[in-house]
């Protein structure tokens, strides 16, 4: 009988599959589902995606910091082009099979099943319409950084994890810099922890801060502290480049 | 048992030409093993190519064979073939006491004798090698297809790797009902 790959012993095979892409890894998973159970092995769980719906295209951060990316639409010059008669749904599949690689629970359609899911350590959509309040406070509880562009959360959702992050009620928060750009952050007229809009601090402050190898900073922000005694800055101006600024401090 | 005395003549190092070092301590002799495949042809490997394998460095510290008793008991390798262990001792030969070079371009291209070298290579615990052979077997798909890369690395579809699950659970059942019936025999 000659000798396939099938039959290496575990170990080698780990050992190869170290060696290849994330393309050569995402082909072999469709060989089989014996090879879609075993590329896991090349750490495929590590691996942070950023998915860019505006421009169809999946970039695969792996765990040695290379960046390789998929492009659905073929308008990107150095990325894996997919060619396909409907990009978005090869761009929906590709997802799945991701996931599926990724031992993450699986979502139905193009809706995460959030509650479920961990999010990786930097987060960053930036077409975040879909991604709720619920998601942001399931999210916090497993990223680092998170950072969410076109989103529809409006004040009062904002208002809401205000509320429960100074009641306490993250008390497994990993998060540590939130940032937010929303559609819906159109007035100042609104009140936040009994505050008028805008929060912010009228002298001219920048609070930075290192985590892990993550850096993050707020320009103008306001102190607040929650019941627990953990302190934060916080900036939300609606007219602002920056509008949502939350940093927790050490 | 035929026996070839290879690998060691020829692959060894070139000795350097500057002069020789006055203070420099007299050099030990080095020491030799035996190994064989399969085919049962001897090869004679020096102890310090042998390094590379942690597993007949392993037998050779807790042996401790001399000279005559290490010729007199050749390490049996039968699950290795004989040109695959050829391949092995060359390349211990080659590196012996060099730092390993990041690639290695000798390896076998063709895909049978690539895996029969993995094989052997994880047996004998030689990582280096190891290394090399698996970046060669993940070079072999690069920019291929599901379908070549299953061809390529003769990977069973999942109707085959079912009607095999079925037959290996039909012959162990077969297995365990002739064991129960010798049983119940032996019983009687």
């Amino acid at each position: 009988m000659p000798i396939s790959f099938p039959i290496l012993p575990r170990l080698v095979k780990l050992e190869i599959l170290s060696n290849m892409t994330p393309f050569e890894l995402f082909a072999l998973s469709h060989c089989s589902k014996r090879c879609t159970e075993l590329v896991p092995l090349a750490g495929t769980k590590d691996y942070q995606y950023i998915i860019d719906l505006s421009n169809l295209t999946i970039a695969i951060r792996a765990g040695n910091f290379q960046q390789y990316t998929f492009s659905f639409n073929g308008t990107l010059p150095d990325a894996f082009a997919i060619s396909s008669q409907n990009p978005i749904l090869e761009l929906k599949t590709y997802l799945l099979k991701f996931f599926d690689i990724s031992a993450l629970n699986k979502f139905a359609g193009l809706r995460f099943t959030c509650k479920s899911i961990k999010f990786p350590q930097e987060l960053r959509i930036e077409n975040s319409s879909w991604f709720g309040i619920g998601q942001l406070c399931s999210a916090v509880n497993s990223s680092v950084k998170i950072e969410l562009h076109g989103s529809l959360l409006s004040i009062e959702d904002m208002s809401l994890f205000l509320e429960k992050w100074m009641a306490g009620e993250f008390p497994n928060m990993t998060t540590f810099l939130i940032e937010i750009h929303s559609h819906r952050f159109n007035s100042n007229d609104a009140r936040v922890l009994g505050m008028q809009l805008p929060i912010w601090s009228l002298e001219r402050t920048v609070t930075k801060r290192y985590f892990d190898r993550f850096y993050g900073w707020v320009v103008d922000g306001t102190i607040i502290k929650n019941v627990n005694g953990v302190s934060a800055v916080l900036k939300f101006h609606t007219d602002s480049p920056n509008p949502f600024h939350f940093m927790v401090l050490a | 048992m035929s026996s070839t005395e290879q690998g060691t003549s020829s692959a060894a190092p070139a000795e350097p030409t500057t002069a020789p070092e006055s203070a420099a301590a007299p050099e030990v002799p080095e020491s030799f093993y035996y190994v064989h495949g399969k085919d049962k042809v001897v090869h004679k490997v020096s102890a310090g190519a042998l390094q590379h394998s942690a597993l007949i460095h392993g037998m050779i510290s807790n042996l401790g064979y001399t000279e005559e008793q290490a010729k007199a008991n050749p390490f049996p390798f039968e699950n290795i073939d004989g040109d695959i262990l050829q391949m092995v001792v060359d390349w211990c030969n080659q590196h012996k006491g060099k730092p390993t070079p990041p690639e290695d371009t000798n390896l076998p291209k063709q895909k049978e004798k690539l895996f029969d070298l993995v094989l052997a290579v994880n047996y004998l615990e030689i990582k280096e090698l190891l290394t090399y052979c698996c970046k060669q077997v993940a070079m072999m798909v690069k920019g291929k297809s599901p379908e070549e890369i299953r061809e390529i690395w003769m990977i069973p579809t999942d109707a085959e790797d079912e009607a095999a699950e079925k037959e290996a659970k039909k012959r162990a059942g077969k297995e365990a009902a002739g064991e129960t019936a010798a049983a119940a025999g032996d019983a009687k």
